[in-house]
Order: structure tokens, then C-alpha cells, then sequence
């Protein structure tokens, strides 16, 4: 496809994840053994912003568990910066698409969470989450209980929560799934701030394709279960990039129109999975 | 009446009291027009002037302190052990598998059975009637707080896990904070079991306390020292239960209230 164009490549940086022929499988309730994830390999660049996309339950959440030390593989490796790595890893931070903040503790207390599993004192974990509640627009609601905040403050927390640990990576399953389109573009920007100023590793999994284009370097299409590498993409749009317009830029709609193509097989794929609505006679 | 009096607040407290109180004058003006017959019944007169005569002559501290310090005692032992072996088994499943069966038995056991063995191994003092109230506490904290522990957000626990926690941080910070809305339930509950335990025990032999006092009240037909003794208990119940609930209050104020 020759609209798509490798504009700014990372492949010159060096590789700061990799996989290594990882298959997965799981025993379902009723015995059978499934195959989420089927020998995949993906190498992931320093500083790159790679989006993983597939429909629902292709193990593409799987693939991201396995990163993150969560899952253990059946067979392959995990490398970071090249060192195969077992179980949870410090140089990784974790967002989940399910709410994760703790609610008996603070706004304050969640953001330093991190820091106080490691050993860092009360008065400068204190120091360092108030810093980042300032930056994240939180200012005034320190001493908030989760539940008396909206849905997008709460995510904002929980991204000062993880970058209050410094991390290299950060890996970030559907952050934004349960909310509203105009919050989850604001958010979205704001990560996107985030990544230039700190110019971490970025994994993002979703399955939204608007999404992916518009945040990432490259998109990694996962075929339906078990979960495959079928395609990549390297997404040629300028940065850096505001979400609200770069819809409109002049090769969004190609480069959509291309990921589509592939993803609507898996789509449909998909479907026959789960059955289909029979004409009613 | 005008909608101004209508909008006037009584505190809850305020009204329960308000009840009992005309619930105590409806029963003095029976026994008054010779409705009630006292010698069953007693009367809200004889029980108020029991109670101060119980009062002055040391009698209510000595025996109501007493029943309170077993129940007390039996609160803290049946509390700490019962939670403690519900984090047990809430960390070792296999454990669990063997010995919970054996528990769930043991539970459906009318405690009073106990009653001629604990008077047997601890003596008729203090001691086996502590021992009577730990044990009916402690199956409400093991069955409750297990259940909270089963209950704790997994999101939570791989949250902290990726940020590094080990196992004791999460014990500390995910774990014990979510099973403490199931640890007060258990207060409350175990609360009224303590005192139940140590009356229970103390009906089955003592020679003070509460419960003796009701057994040997009971005994010579002293109808009135009965009923004094259910009102205090009553009373006693009913403040520490109101303590219980404004610990709550401040402890989970992180949750959402429903009103």
C-alpha cells in the first residue's frame, strides 16, 4: 500500500521489549484446553507508541498479561532490554481497564501508592504525588475518596498513580473503555502529552481503530483466537498529533480504510464464534 | 397543625427513647388500674426502684462488670482468633478444604452443649464462661471475614502486584482494608453473641453475673429482679451497639452512603 509511508520509523532505536514465540493456553470451565495466544513474536522499539487491536477475546489482553508478568506463557520468552524476564517487572507500569484505585484511600494516598510499596518515606512520596495530582488537574481533590469522583478523574488518578513510579514502559489495556467520547479524546491527549514529555515505551491495547491510528507508531492487528500477529502498520501521521483533529488529516481516512480491510475478516471471523441472529420466519 | 411544626427534626435517638418511655407508661397505668397482675408482670415502678436499690448497694457494678468483662474477653479471644484463621484460610485453599468441613460441623452444634464440658476443664469462675463466649464469637468472624477475604477485588491485588507489592503488602494494604467492612459487621454481631455467650455460661454455673442473677432471681420467683436485669442488659446492648455504629461512621468513610 503505498499511502502508507514509513515516515518516522523507531526501528533505528534499539528494541526495548520483546516476545518470543509466546503461546498460551487456557482450561476452560468445562475441560477443554483453548489456544488464546498462538507463537507470537513482536519486538517493540524504545520510546515507541504501538497499539495492539483486535476484536474482543482474541488474547490480545492475554498478550499484554504475559508481557506484564500476570500470565505465565506455556512456551516462549519476554525480553526487556534484552534480558529475559520472569514474573512482574519494576521497569513496567500497569493500567488496567477496570478501576484499580484503591477506595479507602485518598486521591493523595492512591497516587503514592507506588512509592510507598517501595520503601520511599511518607513526606517525600507526599511531595512527589502532589506534584503529579498538579499536573493531572487533580488540584483540590487530595484528600477525595475515589468514589466521589467522575469517571475521567478517576482515570486520571490512576495514570498519576502509575507515573508516579517511573516507569519505562507502560502498558495500557482499554484505559479509556467505559467512557464518555468527548472525555476518553481529552484523556487520550493527555497521554499523549505525557508521552512526549517523558518518552516512555508505550503498549496500548484496544479495539477501537480510531484510537489506535490516532495515538500510535505502529498498530499491530491480532487475529481472532487464538491470537496471532496478522498485520502491522506503521502509522505515518505527524506529530505531534492532537486527537480532536487529526481524524481530518489527509491520509487518516487511507490509512483507516486500510487497517479495516483486515480487521473487518477478523471481525467477521469473530462472529461466526459467537453465533448470529437467524432470520425470524 | 401548621406546616412549621411538621418540619421540626426529632433525633432518632430522642424518639426511641420517646417510645420506650410511653411504652413503660402504658404498663405502669395497667398494673395502676389493676390490669396486670405484678406478681407476674412486675410493674415500670418496681423494676425503676429495683434498679436503684441494685445501684446503691453495688450490686449492678459488680455483677454487671463482671458479665461485662467475660463477654468483653470472650469479644477479644473469639475476634482475633477467628479473623486470624480466616486470613489462614483465606491464604492456604487446601487448609480450608480439609479443615473447614469440620468447623461448619462443629458450628451447628448448639454451643449450650458445651456448657457441662467447659465448667468440667475451666473451673466454675470467670474463666469457662470467657471461654463459652469466645467460641460462639469466634465462628462469626471466621465465616464472615472469609467470606470477605473470597470477596477482595482481584483488579486490586494485580494492581499493587505490578507496582511491586509482595505478598504481606498486599495482605496490608488490598486484603485486611476490604474485609473490614465484613470485620464490623462481625463487631456488631459478635457483640450480642459475647454477652449471650457469658449469660449462656453463667446460667450453666457461676455465682455471679448477670445471668446467675436472672438464674437465681428466676429461682425464688422474684419476678422484678428478672425483668431488671433484661432492661440492663438491654441497655448495655443497646449503648455499645451505638458505639459500634459511630466506629463505622468513622472508619468507612470512604464508602459511598446509601442515604
Amino acid at each position: 500500500m503505498t499511502s502508507i509511508i514509513n515516515l518516522q520509523s523507531k526501528s533505528e532505536n534499539k528494541i526495548k521489549l520483546a516476545l518470543k514465540n509466546i503461546t498460551v493456553t487456557f482450561s476452560s470451565s468445562n475441560g477443554h484446553q483453548v489456544l488464546a495466544v498462538n507463537d507470537v513474536s513482536l519486538d517493540v522499539y524504545e520510546q515507541e507508541f504501538i497499539a495492539l487491536i483486535g476484536t474482543s477475546g482474541c488474547g490480545k489482553s492475554t498478550l499484554l498479561n504475559v508481557m506484564a508478568g500476570l500470565i505465565t506463557a506455556d512456551s516462549g520468552q519476554v525480553l526487556i532490554d534484552g534480558v529475559e524476564t520472569v514474573g512482574i517487572n519494576p521497569k513496567i507500569g500497569y493500567m488496567s481497564q477496570l478501576d484499580s484505585l484503591l477506595p479507602w484511600a485518598t486521591v493523595m494516598d492512591n497516587v503514592a501508592l507506588g512509592l510507598e510499596l517501595r520503601g520511599i518515606s511518607k513526606k517525600e512520596r507526599r511531595a512527589m504525588a502532589r506534584e503529579l495530582i498538579v499536573r493531572m488537574g487533580l488540584t483540590g481533590f487530595e484528600y477525595s475518596y475515589p468514589h466521589e469522583l467522575s469517571g475521567g478523574m478517576k482515570k486520571r488518578v490512576t495514570i498519576a498513580r502509575v507515573l508516579a513510579i517511573d516507569p519505562e514502559i507502560l502498558f495500557m489495556d482499554e484505559p479509556f473503555g467505559p467512557l464518555d467520547a468527548f472525555t476518553k479524546e481529552i484523556l487520550q491527549d493527555d497521554i499523549l502529552k505525557i508521552w512526549h514529555e517523558t518518552k516512555k515505551t508505550i503498549v496500548y491495547v484496544t479495539h477501537d481503530l480510531s484510537e489506535a491510528i490516532s495515538l500510535a507508531d505502529r498498530v499491530v492487528l491480532i487475529s481472532s483466537r487464538p491470537g496471532k500477529v496478522k498485520a502491522e502498520y506503521n502509522i505515518p501521521l505527524p506529530r505531534p498529533r492532537n486527537v480532536m483533529d487529526i481524524k481530518f488529516d489527509a491520509n487518516y481516512v487511507d490509512i483507516e480504510k486500510t487497517i479495516w480491510l483486515q480487521l473487518k475478516e477478523e471481525v467477521i471471523k469473530g462472529k461466526e464464534g459467537i453465533g448470529h441472529v437467524s432470520k425470524i420466519s | 397543625m401548621s406546616a412549621k411544626f411538621r418540619n421540626i427534626r426529632i433525633p432518632a435517638l430522642i424518639q426511641t427513647v420517646l417510645l420506650v418511655m410511653a411504652l413503660f407508661l402504658i404498663w405502669e397505668l395497667a398494673t395502676r388500674a389493676g390490669k396486670v397482675d405484678t406478681f407476674f408482670f412486675s410493674s415500670p415502678n418496681l423494676i425503676g426502684n429495683d434498679i436503684v436499690k441494685m445501684w446503691t448497694s453495688g450490686d449492678i457494678s459488680k455483677h454487671v462488670g463482671i458479665t461485662f468483662k467475660e463477654a468483653f474477653y470472650g469479644l477479644i479471644y473469639g475476634g482475633v482468633f477467628g479473623t486470624l484463621c480466616a486470613f489462614i484460610f483465606g491464604m492456604n485453599k487446601k487448609l480450608h478444604n480439609i479443615l473447614f468441613p469440620i468447623i461448619v460441623g462443629m458450628n451447628g452444634l448448639p454451643k449450650l452443649a458445651l456448657g457441662p464440658l467447659l465448667i468440667f476443664w475451666f473451673g466454675i469462675g470467670i474463666e469457662s464462661k470467657i471461654v463459652m463466649s469466645a467460641v460462639m464469637v469466634f465462628f462469626i468472624f471466621l465465616f464472615n471475614i472469609y467470606a470477605g477475604y473470597c470477596n477482595v477485588d482481584v483488579t486490586l491485588i494485580n494492581a499493587v502486584r505490578m507496582m511491586g507489592g509482595n505478598q504481606w503488602q498486599i495482605i496490608r494494604k488490598v486484603i485486611w482494608p476490604s474485609c473490614i467492612p465484613w470485620f464490623l459487621v462481625s463487631l456488631r454481631t459478635g457483640l450480642g453473641m459475647s454477652i449471650m455467650g457469658a449469660i449462656v455460661g453463667e446460667y450453666i454455673g457461676a455465682n455471679k453475673g448477670l445471668g446467675w442473677m436472672i438464674q437465681n432471681a428466676g429461682g425464688t420467683y422474684n419476678i422484678t429482679r428478672v425483668i431488671s436485669c433484661i432492661v440492663l442488659l438491654i441497655i448495655l446492648m443497646a449503648s455499645l451497639d451505638y458505639f459500634v455504629k459511630f466506629l463505622e461512621k468513622k472508619i468507612l468513610r470512604w464508602r459511598p452512603t446509601v442515604d
